[in-house]
C-alpha cells in the first residue's frame, strides 16, 4: 500500500473529498473555505455542497468537495473519496467516515489522539493526519470548535497552498458571514497555531472487507428514521446530538428531590424517569441518557436542588472501535 | 385546575426522538401541551409547517406515536395529528371541529373532542395571517398555539413579522450602520382580540404553572382561544446551551414579550412584568445573552459587565422606548373587557 499523491489525483482525474461532522460544528464553513482555497488556483475546477436534513444542531451532516484540473462532469454523491475528514468523533457513532476510501487514501481527523492510535482504532490504511482542533479552538476561540484546524489540516493534506492563501481564504469566508473584527483576529491566531499542530503518518491497519460501500439495494426498505437511504440519522437515537465527550448525570444520594416536576414537564424529550412517592407525590429517579438525551442542559438549569450535572463520557471513541 | 405535579405524572403524546435542536422551546411547549391534553378527552392536533412539524413527522419514526402504554382503542387517551402546510393549521382545525360537531349532532360521535392547531410564527403571522384572522373571526371552538421564535428557523433564520427590533436575521442583517431589523413587530395580541378571539394569551413554558393553566383554560372557553408561545430559538437567537428557560423568563420580565392573558368578558392581566421601566430587570442583560444583538450590546469577557457598543446608544434607547410602549400597550389591552 502506497499513499496516493492528492495533487497527482486532482491533476489526472478528480480529487473527491468527504467530511463527516455534526450540525453546528462548522463543517460546512470548513468545506466552503476549502473550495474557495482551491479556486484561488485558476487552473482548478471545484464542486462543493453540504448535505443535511432539517435537523439543525447536533445531527450528523456531511459535506463534499470535488477538485480537478479537468472539467468535472459528474454531479452525484461522493462514495469513494480519496480524502475524508472526521470533524467530530461523535459523528463516527452513526456513520463509517472511512467508508469507500481506497487503500492509500488520506484520512484527516479532528482528535486528541495520535495518527497511530487512530489508524489502529478505526482500521485505516493510508495517510492519517490528526489535529487537536477542539483544544486549539478552546484556547484561541474559547469554544470547542475544530473547523479552523480541520480546514488547515485538509489544506496541508492536499498540499501546494501557501499559508497566507490558506489563512486569507478562511478569514474572507468568515467576513462574508459578518463575523466581528476581534473574532477574526482570534481565528487568525487559531489558524496560525493549527499549522504547527498537524501530525501525520502512513499506516496499513485496515482489515480486508472493512469500510466497504454496501451495494445499492434500491429505496424499498428504508432504515428507521430515514426519508431516503441517504439520510444520516439512521436510527433516530437523538442522544447522538449531544456534545461529544459529555453526558447527563443524575445523582440524589441525600434524597433531596422535592418532586416539583419542573424537570419532567420541561424536558424537551420527556425522558425524565420518576416514581410515585408518598411524601412528595413523585420522585425523580434519573433519565434515559443513552437513547434520546440531547444534553440541552435545561434540567440542569431548572432543578432547584441542582441534582443534574454533566459528566465526561468517552463512549463515542469506544463505540467506533467496535463498529470498525 | 391540575398542579404541575399532577401534569408531570400524565403521559405526553409527543414522545422522545424529535430532530429539534437540543434545548428548543418548541419541544418544551409540545411536551407541556402533550401532558396537559392527557385529560381523558380525545385530542386532535393540526400542525402547520414549522420547525415543530418538520422535526416530528419523519416517517416511519414519527414522534407523536402514542400516549404511554395505552392502546389506540382507548378513546380518552387517543389523539390524532393532521400535518398541513404553513397557513392551513387553523382552518384545518376548524374543519375538524365542524366535522366533530356534525358527527355529534347525528349521534355518530358519543364523546367530546378537543382541537388544537399548532403553527410557527412564520406560518401563522407571516404566511397565514389571513387564514388565522378569518378562523378567529368565525369563532370556531378550537385552541390555536402559535410558537413565536421570531424567525423562519428551519429555512435559515430569515426575518418574520414577529422579529424583535434590532435583531440580526439573515434577511435583515446587521451590516455597517444598519442595526438589523428596523420594523417593530406586528401587534398580534391586539389583532387577535380585535378579530374576536375569546382567550388571547402570550405565555411560555418558562412560567410553567401559568402556561399549563392557560392551556387548560383555552380548552374550556366557548369560542376560539389563541396562545402565543414566545419560543427562544437556540440556533437563531444564538445563545449558550441550557439557557432557554432563563432567557424566556428574562425576556418576559424585561418587557420584550411580557406574559399576558386576556379573556373576553373578564379582561386581562400582565403577569410578572412591571409597568414602570425602573422596576423591570435590565434590558441590556437580556440582549447580551444573545448573539443576534451582538452589534449593539456586548459583554466584557473578563468582568462579565454588559455595555452598549460605542455609537449604538441611540439604538438601545430606541429599543428601550419600544419595550416601554410594548408593556404600556399590553397593560392598556388588559383593561379591555370585550
Amino acid at each position: 500500500m502506497k499513499p496516493m499523491d492528492l495533487r497527482k489525483t486532482l491533476g489526472e482525474s478528480v480529487l473527491e473529498i468527504r467530511g463527516d461532522g455534526k450540525a453546528g460544528g462548522g463543517l460546512v464553513l470548513a468545506f466552503q473555505s476549502l473550495a474557495s482555497l482551491a479556486l484561488t488556483d485558476p487552473t482548478l475546477n471545484v464542486q462543493e455542497w453540504p448535505f443535511f436534513s432539517s435537523a439543525r444542531r447536533g445531527a450528523n451532516i456531511r459535506s463534499y468537495v470535488r477538485v480537478s484540473a479537468r472539467p468535472i462532469r459528474i454531479a452525484c454523491e461522493v462514495t469513494n473519496p480519496t480524502l475524508v475528514l472526521l470533524m467530530d468523533e461523535g459523528a463516527a457513532r452513526t456513520v463509517d467516515f472511512a467508508q469507500g476510501v481506497p487503500p492509500g487514501g488520506t484520512f484527516v481527523l479532528n482528535t486528541r489522539h495520535t495518527p497511530e492510535v487512530c489508524a489502529k482504532h478505526y482500521g485505516l490504511s493510508g495517510r492519517v493526519i490528526t489535529i487537536s482542533g477542539d483544544e486549539i479552538g478552546l484556547k484561541h476561540l474559547r469554544a470547542q470548535i475544530g473547523n479552523v484546524s480541520a480546514y488547515v489540516a485538509m489544506a496541508h493534506a492536499i498540499g501546494g497552498f501557501t499559508p497566507e492563501a490558506v489563512f486569507d481564504t478562511f478569514l474572507s469566508a468568515l467576513k462574508k458571514r459578518r463575523i466581528p473584527e476581534t473574532v477574526l483576529q482570534r481565528n487568525r491566531e487559531a489558524l496560525e497555531a493549527s499549522l504547527s499542530e498537524v501530525k501525520e503518518g502512513v499506516f496499513d491497519e485496515a482489515k480486508p472487507g472493512t469500510h466497504l460501500v454496501p451495494p445499492f439495494a434500491g429505496y424499498g426498505d428504508l432504515p428507521v428514521g430515514a426519508q431516503t437511504a441517504l439520510r444520516l440519522s439512521q436510527d433516530n437515537l437523538t442522544a447522538y446530538y449531544a456534545r461529544t465527550g459529555v453526558q447527563l448525570h443524575f445523582e440524589d444520594p441525600e434524597d433531596k428531590c422535592t418532586g416539583c416536576g419542573h424537570c419532567i414537564t420541561n424536558c424537551p424529550e420527556g425522558i425524565i424517569h420518576w416514581e410515585p412517592n408518598e411524601k412528595n407525590g413523585l420522585k425523580v429517579t434519573g433519565s434515559d441518557v443513552t437513547e434520546y438525551c440531547k444534553l440541552c442542559a435545561e434540567c440542569i438549569s431548572v432543578c432547584p436542588e441542582n441534582l443534574f450535572s454533566e459528566i465526561p463520557f468517552n463512549v463515542a471513541w469506544k463505540e467506533a472501535e467496535v463498529s470498525s | 385546575m391540575s398542579s404541575i405535579k399532577e401534569v408531570a405524572q400524565r403521559d405526553s403524546c409527543f414522545r422522545a426522538g424529535s430532530t429539534l435542536c437540543p434545548g428548543c422551546m418548541e419541544s418544551m411547549a409540545l411536551q407541556n401541551i402533550g401532558r396537559v391534553t392527557d385529560n381523558g378527552v380525545k385530542t386532535c392536533f393540526t400542525i402547520g409547517t414549522s420547525c415543530a412539524e418538520v422535526s416530528t413527522l419523519f416517517f416511519p419514526n414519527v414522534v407523536a406515536w402514542g400516549r404511554g402504554e395505552s392502546s389506540p382503542d382507548e378513546f380518552g387517551k387517543s389523539f390524532s395529528i393532521i400535518h398541513n402546510v404553513f397557513e392551513s393549521a387553523p382552518t384545518c382545525a376548524e374543519a375538524v371541529r365542524d366535522v366533530a360537531d356534525a358527527l355529534t349532532d347525528c349521534g355518530a360521535l358519543k364523546n367530546p373532542i378537543q382541537v388544537f392547531s399548532v403553527s410557527g410564527d412564520g406560518g401563522a403571522i407571516a404566511i397565514g395571517l389571513r387564514a388565522l384572522l378569518h378562523t378567529i373571526n368565525r369563532r370556531s371552538r378550537i385552541t390555536m398555539i402559535v410558537l413565536v421564535n421570531e424567525v423562519f428557523a428551519n429555512t435559515g433564520f430569515q426575518y418574520s413579522p414577529a422579529a424583535t427590533p434590532f435583531s440580526d436575521t439573515s434577511t435583515t442583517p446587521a451590516v455597517g450602520d444598519v442595526p438589523g431589523n428596523l420594523n417593530p413587530p406586528i401587534d398580534y395580541l391586539h389583532m387577535a382580540i380585535a378579530a374576536g378571539a375569546d382567550l388571547v394569551a402570550q405565555v411560555s413554558p418558562a412560567h410553567s404553572r401559568m402556561f399549563q393553566k392557560t392551556i387548560e383554560d383555552s380548552m374550556a372557553v366557548k369560542g376560539t382561544a389563541i396562545v402565543f408561545v414566545p419560543a427562544p430559538c437556540i440556533s437563531g437567537w444564538k445563545y449558550v446551551d441550557g439557557k432557554t428557560i432563563d432567557l424566556a423568563l428574562d425576556g418576559a420580565r424585561a418587557g420584550v414579550y411580557p406574559t399576558f392573558v386576556w379573556k373576553r368578558g373578564e379582561g386581562g392581566k400582565v403577569v410578572d412584568c412591571k409597568r414602570e421601566a425602573k422596576d423591570r430587570p435590565s434590558l441590556e442583560e437580556f440582549l447580551a445573552e444573545q448573539r443576534r444583538f451582538v452589534h449593539i450590546v456586548e459583554r466584557d469577557r473578563k468582568t462579565g459587565e454588559v455595555r452598549v457598543k460605542p455609537g449604538r446608544e441611540h439604538h438601545v434607547e430606541a429599543f428601550r422606548t419600544w419595550v416601554q410602549d410594548n408593556v404600556e400597550r399590553l397593560y392598556q389591552l388588559a383593561e379591555i373587557k370585550k
